[in-house]
């Protein structure tokens, strides 16, 4: 190149190491850029040094500035924290621990609960290996002080249908329109102020309106090993890792999703960083969800209707997190990844995640790019209209209409290759070209990766019967309407 | 163990498709892939060509643009569409790369047959990539590379008269830039495709019709014409905006818009023009009387000239309340729509085509490519598609359906370029404002936020003197000018430029005799105060070249100023001129000449019946760039 181009110029500025501060003459630790006397512990951005104290402040305002900026989480209300053991989410239970202990004035005033999904099952842990992560997954939940819920994964197969429906929205609490949050946090005020009138003995913070005990009776046992047996069939006969990959995160989707409708939670709190968001948008966009990236990794996610994901650590960069849990010792539990198979394809998601976490290292400002370009995005393609319109599995609006045929080639299925001389496809009335019309564009694809249909999660087979059977009423109908006209 | 079976027919197949995965075996596959890309070509949301319509190949001899060429030509026998097509490739001057590609092209032009149009960079701009690329440095060079290729392929289809450009684009090269866009942030660009796509898919319909019916009007010899008139409106209207603007203006600043009145007549009929041209004359000798004398003396024009320029004030006052009050001096003139016949086909499969039929085409790469950083998500591409072949239009899927809405300011019609015309965004194309910031050394600068800043000289600190001047005519320059150790005096020469804008209006019509036809010459039509109205090229110098060389005699009509190497409308480059020149060209010239930095005559071939100013400088780098002398036969 450089020969060709003859001076180098251009070369030469591309073969540049990347720049470096300089070290300072005496080997002094900087001191913090914000009060200018602690020593610098760490650099958050380039030239940015920060003592401890500074950080832990600049940690602590960046969450109580994310949840004020955008008000949604109203006075009072039930918030169901999804704790995984990672880091994110456990620094995530700690600021909201450390913001329900504050001075009354400052304080956060919702009540939280916790969920851990345990998944050791398709984590190829052995039950020795899952009943100790557990162990210590619970002295950890029952260290937080708020009332914790434990969910195997094997659970999911036994989710109710309606799971796959939104549920009806709370038109009052709904929008995060001023005067609405503003009426609600006076109201609650005005309900703390009787409370302490007639007793004068407030119990904790926190704790005072919660409707079960503390830690409920949980004694750490595996599910049956034919729940798990059956689980993992389901995840075997999945072919490739990044359907895995999504059904797994569906599946857990639904299982914390259930929890916060059957225990009353209107919020589900979970701990995606600036990072995971920016992994997650890229890698959503390559299974084909480009019109859903805002509620995938928005902030708020109301497509479930009744309960709302919030996604308050969307801010954080994971080299703050692990710098918060380093400095202040947040424990954090650790467990395997996703199982794959041998010989297979490393899944989009693991691809993604390698590639962008690659490039950050030549090019700094990759993951806050792709996090802002996401920002730009809008959530309303992922409004359905109507159920016809709704994808079965991931509730957003269907985004094939005006579509070319020739882009919507790859996500059919081609039945004619099926050997039709066994009859048992003519015989099964399920057929798996049947659900293509109730999935979106990205869902199709993974659908047609999940396996035969024999091996989906029962409640996704009872709700798409449930779907295409209604949807051949409405054509009957349609059609008897039709004849007797004519 | 046996491959499975075609499944399509009973033959053993050779391939499992990239879109369905089914098994194809050859024959079936290049019919299916034949029938796909028609299926896309007539089905494409922003218009299909029409029988009858002439389709220009972008074509670069690789593999994307041979196997389309090929395809085309095919379904347009075998369909009888009716499609005059034709191969147009531009020559970037790219040593190594482009030569054995147009080899290969050419070899494929003759075997189609289809006519092939080759545009030079050389020729448009005046300068080849490769003489560009040490002064960008690393990527940016391919962004120059890219946005120059595509005006020169505008240019050349508006030169063929072609209704639509068709482009090899396939499904990888979709995915890849959706890739890209979402990693760069460039929302701007992510929108336009995704708008593109679905959203306002009528509004493109209509604008593409629309776009069609111009250019349907504008073919051939009607060409010149049809936008010549419309440009006349527009710069009238911006002179008269221009007035508006209070500056206060005096007899030269009139000037313009009067030959711009007569210019439009003599258009329409080609016979006038001699007749008319004593007219628009007489602005020329009002203008030569304060001219006359400066030019036999040359420090008296020295003083002349600094007077004009001593009142930075008149011309300084007006690019800026130009920027204060939204430019947009006219529409955007029609732009050639483009097609991707091609966009749903998966890379792999054209490669296969291509081996299926035996159609050899250039693999070579690009010696700047691995400076781009559309490498990273090409790689990143090629291990999605192997782990899920559907990524790559899952991707392209993504990218129609990204939720950015409505660009700001999307109902408006594009602009044009206060230079060139052409369609822009913003005052000025990305074009010119990287060849203007490249001819002032500051590259980098172009690819900024500030890049039409510097390119329209309201970048004033850096300008010095220069600051007060209009931007408009250090257009198009010759390669010479890039990096170049002796450009001490460009700061200065551009900084003068605004006199010659302010200073009067200037016309050249062209009248090609030579081949017994009337050809309308270049005829453009300036004014000052900084780019207004810029009326656009008007007759490609690559035509005008031709013609030339076929043996056309120049006449031009009106004062040709020729300011760093920019005839009359600042369309025409030094290297045209000099190129014209060289050829035995006989410019007559029958206004005043200006002339700059001495970008004329390499031969005492430029005859001009006006008087002929040679600003001090250009004197000063007559021993650099005059070889002859220039012979005068007005009343210099």
């Amino acid at each position: 190149m450089c020969d060709v181009s003859g001076d180098g110029g251009g070369c030469g500025a591309d073969a540049e190491p990347p720049r470096r501060r300089r070290a300072p003459r005496d080997s002094h630790p900087r001191t913090c850029m914000k009060c200018g006397q602690g020593t610098a512990a760490l650099i958050i951005r380039v030239g940015d040094p920060f003592c401890r104290g500074c950080f832990r402040e600049y940690f602590v305002h960046k969450f109580r500035a994310m949840l004020g900026k955008n008000r949604v989480i109203f006075p009072g209300e039930k918030v169901l924290l999804a704790l995984s053991g990672g880091s994110a989410s456990s620094a995530m239970v700690r600021q909201v621990q450390e913001g329900l202990s504050r001075e009354a004035a400052k304080r956060l005033r919702f009540i939280p609960g916790l969920v851990y999904v345990e998944e050791g099952a398709v984590r190829r842990q052995s039950p020795e290996q899952r009943e100790q992560t557990l162990a210590h997954m619970e002295t950890l939940l029952r260290a937080t002080g708020f009332p914790y819920h434990v969910i195997h994964l094997e659970e999911a197969l036994e989710l109710p249908p309606s799971i796959l429906q939104p549920g009806p929205e709370q038109s009052s609490k709904s929008g995060p329109s001023g005067p609405s949050y503003k009426e609600a946090v006076d109201s609650f005020i005005q309900q703390k102020r009787q409370e302490a009138e007639g007793d004068s003995a407030t119990p904790l913070p926190g704790h005072s309106t919660q409707d079960m005990p503390v830690g409920p009776p949980y004694s750490p046992r595996l599910p049956d090993t034919a729940q798990t047996q059956e689980l993992l069939r389901i995840f075997e006969a999945v072919e490739t890792a990044t359907a895995r990959e999504e059904l797994l995160q569906m599946l857990r989707t639904h299982l914390i999703l259930q929890m916060a409708r059957s225990r009353g939670y209107s919020k589900v709190m979970t701990g995606e960083t600036c990072t995971r968001v920016a992994i997650k948008l890229l890698t959503n966009l390559s299974l084909g969800r480009g019109a859903f990236l805002a509620v995938d990794t928005g902030f708020t996610d109301k497509r479930h209707g009744d309960v709302m994901v919030v996604r308050p650590m969307r801010d954080y960069t994971a080299k703050e997190i692990a710098f918060y849990n380093h400095f202040f010792n947040i424990p954090t539990v650790i467990v395997p990844p996703l199982f794959t198979k041998r010989r297979e394809k490393p899944s989009i998601h693991h691809l993604i995640e390698r590639f962008l976490l690659g490039l950050q290292e030549d090019f700094p400002s990759t993951i806050s790019t792709v996090y802002r370009t996401g920002e730009k995005l809008s959530p309303d393609p992922a409004k359905a209209s109507s159920e016809s319109q709704r994808c079965l599995l991931c509730l957003c609006g269907l985004d094939i209409e005006g579509e070319e045929e020739l882009a919507l080639e790859p996500t059919l299925i081609w039945e004619e290759l099926e050997p039709v001389g066994n009859g048992c496809c003519q015989q099964g009335a399920e057929k798996k070209a049947a659900y293509i019309p109730l999935l979106c564009y990205s869902c199709r694809l993974t659908f047609k990766e999940l396996g035969p249909l024999t091996t989906l999660p029962p409640y996704m087979r009872a709700e798409a019967q449930r779907r295409i059977h209604s949807a051949e009423m409405e054509r009957q109908t349609q059609e008897n309407q039709e004849r007797s006209k004519s | 163990m046996p491959p499975p079976r075609c499944s399509r027919c009973p033959n053993p197949s050779s391939l499992l498709r990239s879109r369905s995965l089914l098994p194809f075996c050859r024959r079936c596959f290049v019919a299916a892939f034949e029938a796909e890309t028609l299926r896309a070509l007539l089905g494409d949301p922003s218009g299909t060509p029409k029988p009858g319509q002439g389709v220009a190949v972008a074509a670069s001899g690789g593999k994307d643009s041979t196997v389309l060429a090929y395809v085309l030509s095919r379904l347009d026998r075998c369909h009888s569409l009716g499609l005059r097509l034709a191969l147009l490739a531009v020559d970037e001057g790219i040593a190594g790369y482009r030569e054995p590609s147009l080899v290969a092209l050419r070899e494929v032009a003759l075997a189609l047959p289809l006519p092939l149009l080759v545009v030079e960079h050389r020729e448009l701009f005046g300068l080849t990539v490769d003489q560009a690329g040490p002064a960008l440095g690393g990527r940016s060079r391919c962004t120059l590379c890219g946005v120059l290729r595509r005006r020169a392929m505008e240019r050349g289809a508006g030169e063929m008269g072609a209704d639509w450009i068709v482009t090899g684009h396939n499904a990888d090269d979709v995915a890849e830039t959706v890739l890209m866009n979402f990693l760069r942030g460039d929302v701007a660009r992510l929108r336009r495709a995704a708008n593109e796509a679905t959203g306002a898919t009528n509004e493109t319909t209509a604008a593409t019709s629309e776009f069609s019916r111009a250019t349907n009007e504008a073919t051939g010899a009607n060409e010149a014409t049809t936008t010549t008139s419309e440009a006349t409106g527009a710069t009238n209207k911006a002179n008269e905006a221009n007035e508006a603007t209070g500056a206060t203006k005096k007899e030269p600043n009139r000037n313009p818009t009067k030959p711009n009145d007569n210019s439009s007549e003599p258009n329409g009929n080609p016979t006038e023009p001699n007749d008319k041209s004593s007219e628009p004359n007489r602005n020329p000798t009002k203008f030569d009387r304060n001219s006359m004398q400066p030019n036999n003396n040359s420090s008296e024009l020295k003083g002349n000239l600094r007077n004009s320029n001593g009142n930075p004030t008149k011309f300084n006052r007006n690019p800026r309340k130009r920027t204060q009050t939204p430019p947009r001096p006219n529409a955007a003139p029609p732009v050639v729509p483009r097609l991707k016949p091609l966009r749903h086909a998966a890379q792999r499969e054209i490669v296969l085509y291509a081996h299926f039929l035996g159609l050899s085409y250039a693999s070579s790469e690009c010696h700047h490519a691995p400076l781009a950083f559309r490498g990273h998500p090409r790689a990143l591409l090629k291990d999605l598609e192997a782990t899920r072949p559907a990524t790559v239009a899952a991707l392209a899927h993504s990218g129609r359906r990204l939720a950015l809405g409505a660009a700001p300011g999307a109902g408006e019609p594009p602009g044009a370029c206060g230079r060139c015309g052409s369609v822009a965004s913003g005052d000025l194309c990305m074009a010119c404002a990287l060849l203007a910031a490249l001819d002032k050394g500051r590259p980098q600068l172009a690819l900024g936020k500030r890049g039409v800043r510097v390119a329209t000289g309201a970048d004033e600190q850096w300008e010095g003197e220069g600051g007060e001047r209009g931007g408009h005519w250090d257009g198009p320059r010759g390669g010479h000018r890039v990096g170049g150790p002796g450009d001490g005096s460009g700061g200065h020469r551009e900084g003068d430029d605004g006199h010659w804008d302010g200073s009067g209006g200037h016309r050249v019509e062209g009248a090609r005799n030579g081949g017994g036809g009337h050809q309308e010459g270049g005829s453009g039509h300036q004014e000052g105060g900084g780019g207004q109205g810029a009326t656009g090229w008007l007759m490609a110098p690559g035509l005008v070249v031709k013609l030339v060389a076929m043996g056309a005699v120049l006449v031009v009509t009106g004062v040709v100023l020729v300011a760093t190497g920019a005839v009359a409308a600042g369309m025409v480059a030094l290297g045209l001129m000099v190129k014209l020149v060289t050829m035995g060209a006989i410019l007559v010239v029958t206004g005043t000449v200006l002339v700059a930095t001495g970008a004329v005559a390499t031969g005492p071939l430029l005859v001009a019946m006006g008087p002929v100013l040679v600003a001090p400088w250009a004197r000063k780098c007559r021993s650099r760039w005059f070889h002859g002398e220039v012979a005068l036969s007005g009343a210099a």
